[in-house]
């Protein structure tokens, strides 16, 4: 059908521009691995090789302008199955500049001959995991969704598993990879049901099937199983085991890029699944039902999240739970998604993302560097350290401090702008927001652990830490850039909050449904509905 | 020029703070007292050149901050901010100089204190609610670490529970907050939504909160959202427990600074946020408050009455004197409010000289217990005259500064009774408990002086050094302070007046 059009060709160069920083991803992971082959057991040329490539992707997306309602519309490539909008262009952005953070991370930590040797394996494995997270922040129909979270999983359990003598490391990913298609196979079943019920794979049909029959049964257990594969990939409970034993067994620099793009790459996608029915849906019990659905599973995953954290004496599990508890005052944002102007909340969440990932890498980067020259996680062993090392530990205390929310870190204004959405919401809105607060009270008790121990509790005598050795400059360049970038976005967030607000708007098409439009390609019957501002 | 010097007043302490940090440990004290000396200069500066009779701030920065949502920087002095920022200021070198001689890592002290102080004054001067957010909240997190580094035996329990309560009033602050935003947001007559203050106080928003608007629901949640928030700060008896525990763990320069500038925010932002945006919620309640008001008063009293610990006695105290100052609020008449706000005034110069007298025995004796003291006046009978000044001007005799408020309150709250639709029964009743207050009051103070001053000297004491310079410095400055403060009321009605009147017009009240 689509060769039969005389526009085919124009029209799949058009799209394929769209998805040039996918291609690049591509184009990279292929390059790393020929460079063994050139010259075997050498970090250097794999590491630009990929740092190149996604610093050309990151180029690629940030040229996807698309402003105006009319190159909006075109913003929907490959048959509707991909959205290209500012708001997924805005996450590939922060994406590809937290994959290459990673890079770096990941380059300046090891040094040994194995570390050599893996690097174009590992990269290449960092690098499809990007493109399944890329692609599932602009997944628009069900097919998509699927095979971009098991192009993000598939890559993540190996990655999990990297150190391949590591006990932990092979329990986290074998819990990881069971847990992983445990989960696709709800969503998959689940999208089977959803498919049977509207005939159609596209999330717009799906949404306009509700308005024609209404919310059945099976509607209902077809939303709750795609919403189960969702909440693997989110670690959000109950479906949130593996990732503490994920976080804990695999490599630091896994544990950052899956804490963040992961978890980030599945809000984008959850989002958009929920902007599609808030968009098309017009029944207001229906829209109040799916926001008190997801609204629980945030509220519940953030407040077990954080009474969890309050008994990990291990620094990378309670950095784990502390994650889950963030995964779910993001879900909680894009609860309330259906009920508000969406640009709001999109705009709060990419903030979000944006603050999120800084200090979470932060945060791992010092675990990375405690674990290695202490040859502890404990943090009751880190009893004090601030004498020693000042510098580390108070970077340690700043970032634990934004995840906790302190006015004049950036966290603070993450969860600010998230509640400033949320609020409007009416009562649901109110409720999640009261959640979300109580949340940061508790949570005050555990993030403020490493700062109680490092400074407060002296050191036992029987047990004098080993002195931390000095770091290598480039290690201080990553933990002063997160430590900056939280205090500018905490302190003069209008850059970030503007950049936000710009990418705050996603694409919602509805492809009237197939028996009306036999005689027309799909492509051309585009009806866009660019924001639902107008009916709000 | 003033409008830049109140910036800088607000952040000059953090570039002390980064310079006692970077430059040798050794020098820290001074640098911390030359920045305290600096921003004294700055505050007087910025008091000479204050116009009294203004209403509205003076000084008044506005930039935007967060375009996104309407967050502005918005700061400015008025009557109601400037003499609580004199106080921190002139308090903050004192407490420098009761902190001359702590030990462990002077410049870390001395840093987290410059950062407490941009945190204070940046309470004290913002107009913006979110901007008032941040620094109210900031301002916990160097007191965290100042309880919990110096502290005594249970410091990191007494700072853990003063962070999680405080906090725990913030978060009441901050959903009221989210809220009023969603209010103005959705009004049609507002240009986009506002967190300023003053906006919130025009008669556009107030209609929205008024029995007969809109949101009158959503106002009387806020109401009580914002009065828990400061209440926790102030302390108003249910939630004072943090208190009595982070004094009595908290080096004397923070138990000072914590009882003299800090627990005024509390007061303070009931009559700039809490009275003035929802003052139909504030007077459908106000028997409730004023009852709690009450109840703090004698429920301090008694507590201190029945302390042996000297530092918990005074700490409870200042419960019992903060009750004083809820109660002026809660009665709603404009005697209640000057008497609410020169007790604040008072009670920051009086128990500050408490605590700092306090410590000048705990140093030497290294405990606090009322009953194993004896006989001080004996061996130190200037300290002991200094000492009868600080805890009679707590005390409320007339003269010293914590008479005035006190009797202003008492006055207020009688006058209460002429309002419309109130029981004159019920005033009476509640006048009477707050004033039997006073007698209790006496009664801890005198008898605690008698168990400590009086009596034969005692033997384990003889060896005790005098009380040095730098400590008589400090006590005479306090002590002249609380005669001043207790002779020339006017010092500090002068700069108020105005503001207040606006205050009650806003409030409702311009008749009473």
């Amino acid at each position: 059908m689509l060769l039969s059009d005389p526009q085919w060709l124009p029209q799949l160069m058009a799209d394929l521009k769209l998805v040039m920083p996918e291609l690049w991803l591509v184009v990279t992971m292929c390059l790393v691995l020929i460079v063994p082959f050139i010259r075997k057991g050498n970090v250097v040329l794999p590491v630009f090789v990929t740092i190149f490539g996604l610093m050309m992707a990151l180029l690629a997306a940030q040229g996807v302008h698309l402003d105006s309602f009319e190159s909006l519309r075109q913003g929907l490539v490959f048959s509707n199955s991909l959205a290209i909008d500012p708001f997924s262009s805005l996450f590939k952005t922060l994406l590809m500049v937290f994959a290459i953070l990673v890079v770096a991370q990941w380059t300046i930590f090891g040094r040994d001959k194995t570390h050599a040797l893996d690097a174009p394996d590992f990269l290449c494995l960092l690098l499809g995991a990007t493109f399944g997270m890329s692609l599932m922040a602009s997944a628009n129909n069900l097919i998509m969704i699927f095979i971009a979270t098991e192009s993000a999983s598939i890559p993540s359990y190996a990655l999990a598993g990297f150190r391949k003598k590591n006990k932990m490391a092979t329990e986290g990913s074998l819990k990881y990879v069971l847990f992983g298609s445990v989960s696709s196979a709800l969503m998959l079943y689940g999208m089977s049901m959803l498919y049977g019920v509207s005939g159609s794979l596209q999330l717009s049909d799906i949404a306009s099937t509700i308005n024609t029959d209404g919310m059945t049964p099976l509607m209902v257990v077809g939303l709750v199983g795609m919403l189960g594969g969702f909440a693997f990939k989110l670690s959000a409970v109950p479906m949130h085991f593996w990732c503490p034993d994920v976080f804990e067994g695999a490599p630091t620099e896994v544990t950052t890029f899956l804490s963040v793009a992961s978890k980030g790459a599945a809000i984008c996608m959850l989002a958009r699944v929920i902007q599609n029915l808030g968009t098309i849906v017009y029944n207001e019990e229906v829209l109040t039902g799916i926001a008190l659905g997801v609204g629980a599973l945030g509220a519940v995953t953030a407040t077990w999240g954080n009474l969890v954290a309050l008994h990990q004496t291990n620094l990378k599990r309670l950095l784990a739970y502390s994650s889950i508890s963030h995964a779910g005052y993001m879900i909680m944002g894009c609860a309330v998604l259906l009920l508000v102007e969406p640009k709001l909340i999109l705009s709060a969440l990419l903030f979000y993302v944006l603050v999120y990932m800084f200090m979470n890498l932060g945060a791992f980067t010092v675990a990375a560097v405690l674990e290695r020259h202490l040859g502890t996680l404990e943090i009751a062993d880190y009893a004090g350290l601030f004498k020693k090392s000042p510098a580390l530990a108070s970077l340690l205390i700043v970032f634990m401090l934004s995840l906790f929310g302190m006015p004049g870190l950036g966290g603070f204004m993450g969860k600010f702008l998230l509640g400033a959405g949320m609020i409007k919401a009416g009562t649901i809105g109110t409720v999640l927001v009261g959640i979300l607060l109580l949340n940061t009270v508790f949570s005050l008790w555990y993030y403020l652990r490493p700062a109680y121990f490092m400074i407060f509790v002296d050191e036992q005598d029987d047990q004098s830490l080993p002195g931390i050795a000095p770091l290598r400059p480039a290690i201080w360049t990553i933990l002063g850039v997160c430590c900056a970038m939280l205090f500018w976005t905490g302190l003069l967030p209008a850059v970030g909050t503007d950049i936000a607000q710009d990418n705050g708007h996603m694409i919602v098409a509805s492809v009237q449904n197939a028996q009306d439009t036999n005689n027309q390609h799909t492509s051309n019957v585009i009806e866009p509905i660019a924001k639902a501002d107008a009916h709000r | 020029m003033y409008d830049s010097l109140l910036n800088w007043l607000i952040f000059t302490p953090c570039i002390g703070a980064v310079l006692c940090l970077l430059l040798p440990a050794d020098k820290a004290k001074n640098i911390a007292l030359g920045t305290t000396v600096v921003t004294l200069l700055m505050t007087l500066s910025l008091a000479l050149a204050f116009e009294t009779g203004m209403q509205g701030p003076q000084f008044v920065t506005t930039l935007d901050w967060i375009p996104a949502i309407n967050v502005q920087y918005k700061i400015g002095l008025d009557g109601l901010s400037l003499p609580l920022v004199v106080l921190t200021s002139a308090l903050s070198v004192l407490v420098v100089g009761a902190g001359w001689k702590i030990g462990k890592s002077p410049n870390v002290f001395m840093a987290l204190y410059l950062f407490l102080m941009s945190g204070m004054y940046g309470v004290f001067c913002s107009l913006d609610m979110v901007l008032f957010y941040v620094f109210f909240e900031i301002s916990l997190l160097p007191m965290y670490f100042l309880i919990g580094i110096w502290g005594g035996p249970r410091k990191e329990y007494a700072a853990i529970k003063f962070f999680l309560y405080t906090l725990a009033g913030s978060v009441c602050l901050l959903i009221t907050m989210l809220g009023i935003y969603n209010v103005t947001s959705s009004a049609d007559f507002i240009n986009g939504n506002t967190w300023d203050m003053m906006a919130l106080q025009s008669e556009a928003v107030q209609a929205l909160f008024a029995p007969s608007g809109e949101y009158w629901y959503f106002a009387r949640w806020a109401f009580w959202l914002t009065f828990i928030a400061f209440a926790i700060k102030i302390p108003v008896a249910p939630f004072h427990t943090w208190l009595p525990d982070a004094h009595v763990e908290a080096p004397t320069p923070i138990s000072m600074i914590l009882a003299g500038v800090l627990l005024k925010m509390g007061g303070y932002a009931l009559m700039r946020i809490t009275y003035p945006l929802f003052p139909d919620a504030a007077s459908l309640f106000w028997e409730c408050v004023a009852t709690i008001g009450v109840f703090g008063i004698i429920y301090g009293a008694l507590c201190a009455m029945a302390q042996t610990d000297w530092k918990k006695l005074v700490a409870y105290s200042s419960v019992s004197h903060m009750g004083y100052v809820t109660l002026g609020i809660a009665v709603l008449t404009r005697t209640g409010f000057d008497g609410a706000y020169y007790q604040m005034i008072g009670h920051g110069i009086t128990s500050a000289m408490m605590f700092f007298l306090v410590g000048v025995v705990y140093e030497r004796a290294h405990h606090r217990e009322i009953n194993k003291f004896g006989g001080l006046w004996l061996k130190w009978p200037q300290y002991g005259g200094w000492s009868m000044l600080g805890f009679f001007a707590g005390m409320g005799l007339p003269g010293l500064c914590g008479f005035i408020g006190e009797v202003m309150v008492l006055l207020g709250t009688f006058h209460a009774a002429d309002r419309a639709g109130v029981d004159p029964t019920f005033v009476y009743i509640l006048g009477s408990f707050a004033a039997f207050g006073v007698v209790l009051t006496a009664g801890y103070i005198l008898w605690m002086f008698q168990r400590i001053y009086m009596g034969k000297s005692r033997e384990e004491y003889e060896h005790f050094e005098k009380p040095n310079a730098r400590e008589y410095a400090i006590m005479v400055t306090l002590g002249i302070a609380a005669l001043l403060f207790g002779i020339a009321p006017l010092l500090v009605f002068n700069y108020t007046h105005a503001t207040f009147e606006n205050l009650m017009a806003v409030i409702g009240l311009a008749g009473s």
